[in-house]
C-alpha cells in the first residue's frame, strides 16, 4: 500500500493511497505510521480521501496506532472520511473516539495554537 | 571441479597426439587420447571427459561429425569441444559452430598457438564451471520446490483438520432451546475461520446465543474464536462470564449481556504483541417473560423481522471487544412476538463484493429478508446462502460468512 507524505505549516499529513485497504495493507499501514511516529511525526493528520471502504482489519490498524502510539485522538486526526468508512466508525462507535474533520485544512486549523 | 579436468584429444596423427598430449598434461589436464572419431566416441561414452579437442580432418568419423554426435546425445555434464582445423575461413567457422563446436584452434599449433590454446581451454573451463553451478542451482531449486510442495500439502491438510475441528464446535443446526428455534449458515473463507456462533440453554428459563467475528481471518483469528467458544459456555466451571457461582440459592447468577461484553473487553485488550480484537453480539432470552436482551459490540446491525411487519435494524452498534479499555456497552430489551425472527450476519456478507466490486450491503440483506415471511427459517437461510453465493460469483469467499437465524415461539 502506498502512503503519501506532505506537510502544511510543518504538520505532517499522511494520505492513504488505497481505495480498499485489506488485511495486508493494514500491516503496511501500521508499519508506515509506526516509522513516521518514531521519526517524530506526532501529531499526524490522516487524509483518507482516497479510501472508499475499510474493513475490520483496517479499523484495527487505525485503532492500534491511536492506542499504542499517539494515545490522544487529537494527535491522530482523520479527515476526508468516505461515507462507507464513516458508517463503519459509527457502527463501532469509533466516531466517538477519533476526531474526524471535513478537510485537511480543518484538521490543520484545529491543531494550530 | 574436484581434481584435474579430464580432456580427450582426438587426432589421427600420432605425433600430434604425443606432442599436444604431453603439453596438455603439463598444464594439469588428465589427458585421454583417441586416433579417430569412433574410438573417441567410445571413450566419451565411457569416461565422460569435460573437454574434447578434435581434429577436423580424420579418416573415419571427422571432428565435425564427432561434435554433432556429442550435441545430439545427452550427457551428465557439458562437454566443451574445440576443433583443430587448418581452415580459418568464415564459412568453415559457421559450419563448425553449427555442428556444435564451442571453439577453434588453427593448425599447425606452434609456440604462440600453445598459449592461445591454453587461454581458450581456460575460457572453456569457466563455461563448464558456470554450467555446473547452474546445474547445481537447478537441482537445489527442484529440491526446494519439492520440499515446499510437501510442506504446503501438510499445512493444507492440517488446516483442513483444524477446519473440521472448528466446525465441530458449532452447535447442531435446526434445534430448539426453550421453544426458540435456531438455524445457522457458516462458510469459512479458507478452511479455518474467525467467525464463531453458538446458542445454549442457561437454566430452565433462559437461553443465550452469540455471534463473534474476530478481525482478520485464518489461523490466528480461528484460534481466538475457538478459545472464545470454550470460554462462553453456560457450564459453571467458574470461568464462564455467562453464568456465575453464587453463595446462596439458586447458587448461580446469569450475567446480563452488557456485563458479559465488559468482562470480555477487560480480558482481551489488544497490546503491541497481540493486535487482535473481535466484534460480537450476545443476547439473553427469558422464555417465560418472552423477553430478549441483546447487546452488540460492533457486529453489523442485527435484523429483526416481526412476523407481521417489515424488517428493521436493531440498535445502533457498539464498541468492538478489546480495543477501548473504558468502553461502555449497551443493550436493548424488549418483548418478542410469536414467529418474530432475528438474523445476525457477519460482515463477510454485507462486505461481499460482486464482479464489479459492488458490496452486497446490509440494506440488500434487509430487503431480501422482507420477502421471506412465508418461508421457514431454514428455507430463509438457504435463500440467503444462494443469493450471497451468486453475488460472490461462485468462488471462495474473501471473508468468513456466518449467519445465525432465530425464531421466537
Amino acid at each position: 500500500m502506498n502512503l503519501l507524505d506532505s506537510t502544511i505549516n510543518g504538520i505532517p499529513i499522511l494520505t492513504i493511497d488505497a481505495p480498499r485497504p485489506d488485511n495486508a495493507s493494514a500491516e503496511d499501514f501500521k508499519l508506515g505510521v509506526t516509522n513516521r511516529f518514531r521519526q517524530g511525526a506526532d501529531p499526524l493528520i490522516l487524509d483518507m480521501n482516497r479510501v472508499i471502504f475499510m474493513d475490520s482489519s483496517g479499523l484495527g490498524a487505525l485503532v492500534g496506532c491511536l492506542k499504542l502510539l499517539f494515545k490522544d485522538p487529537k494527535r491522530l486526526p482523520l479527515c476526508n472520511v468516505a461515507p462507507a468508512v464513516l458508517s463503519l466508525l459509527k457502527l463501532t462507535r469509533m466516531d466517538q473516539v477519533f476526531l474526524v474533520y471535513p478537510s485537511v485544512q480543518a484538521a490543520v486549523e484545529a491543531l494550530q495554537p | 571441479m574436484n581434481g584435474r579436468t579430464s580432456l580427450l584429444l582426438v587426432d589421427d596423427s600420432p605425433e600430434i597426439r604425443l606432442l599436444l598430449g604431453h603439453m596438455l598434461r603439463s598444464w594439469g589436464y588428465e589427458v585421454l587420447v583417441a586416433g579417430g572419431g569412433y574410438e573417441a566416441w567410445d571413450i566419451i561414452e565411457r569416461e565422460q571427459p569435460r573437454i574434447v579437442i578434435a581434429d577436423w580432418m580424420m579418416p573415419d568419423l571427422d571432428g565435425l561429425g564427432l561434435c554433432k554426435k556429442i550435441r545430439d546425445s545427452v550427457h551428465p555434464g557439458y562437454i566443451y569441444t574445440i576443433l583443430l582445423t587448418g581452415r580459418n575461413d568464415q564459412e568453415s567457422l559457421i559450419q563448425g559452430m553449427n555442428a556444435g563446436a564451442d571453439d577453434f584452434i588453427i593448425k599447425p599449433v606452434n609456440l604462440d598457438g600453445y598459449n592461445e590454446l591454453k587461454a581458450r581451454l581456460r575460457a572453456g573451463e569457466r563455461i563448464i564451471q558456470l554450467w555446473q553451478a547452474l546445474q547445481e542451482q537447478n537441482r537445489r531449486q527442484v529440491e526446494l520446490s519439492d520440499r515446499l510442495a510437501i510442506a504446503h500439502e501438510r499445512l493444507r491438510r492440517e488446516l483442513e483438520t483444524a477446519g473440521r475441528m472448528q466446525r465441530r464446535l458449532l452447535p447442531p443446526g435446526g434445534s430448539r432451546v426453550h421453544g426458540v428455534s435456531f438455524e445457522w449458515l457458516f462458510i469459512p473463507s479458507a478452511c479455518v475461520s474467525g467467525d464463531m456462533l453458538s446458542y445454549f440453554g442457561i437454566d430452565e428459563k433462559h437461553a443465550g446465543f452469540y455471534c463473534i467475528d474476530v478481525a482478520g481471518h485464518g489461523i490466528a483469528a480461528s484460534m481466538l474464536s475457538a478459545s472464545l467458544n470454550q470460554l462462553l459456555t453456560p457450564e459453571m466451571d467458574g470461568r464462564s462470564p455467562i453464568k456465575r457461582r453464587m453463595p446462596t440459592e439458586p447458587y448461580y447468577a446469569i450475567t446480563p449481556p452488557v456485563e458479559v461484553m465488559a468482562e470480555l473487553n477487560r480480558k482481551f485488550q489488544i497490546d503491541t504483541q497481540n493486535f487482535q480484537y473481535f466484534t460480537m453480539v450476545y443476547a439473553l432470552v427469558n422464555a417465560p417473560s418472552r423477553t430478549l436482551e441483546i447487546s452488540n459490540a460492533g457486529m453489523p446491525y442485527p435484523i429483526y423481522l416481526p412476523s407481521n411487519d417489515t424488517a428493521y435494524f436493531l440498535g445502533d452498534g457498539g464498541f468492538p471487544v478489546g480495543i477501548i479499555e473504558q468502553a461502555r456497552y449497551e443493550s436493548i430489551k424488549f418483548q418478542y412476538g410469536t414467529g418474530d425472527r432475528l438474523f445476525i450476519c457477519s460482515d463477510g456478507i454485507s462486505e461481499c463484493t460482486n464482479q464489479s466490486n459492488e458490496m452486497f450491503g446490509s440494506e440488500r440483506i434487509l430487503n431480501l429478508l422482507n420477502g421471506t415471511h412465508a418461508m421457514s427459517l431454514s428455507e430463509t437461510l438457504r435463500e440467503l446462502e444462494n443469493v450471497i453465493k451468486k453475488w460472490n460469483g461462485g468462488g471462495e469467499f474473501e471473508d468468513d460468512v456466518s449467519i445465525l437465524g432465530i425464531q421466537f415461539p
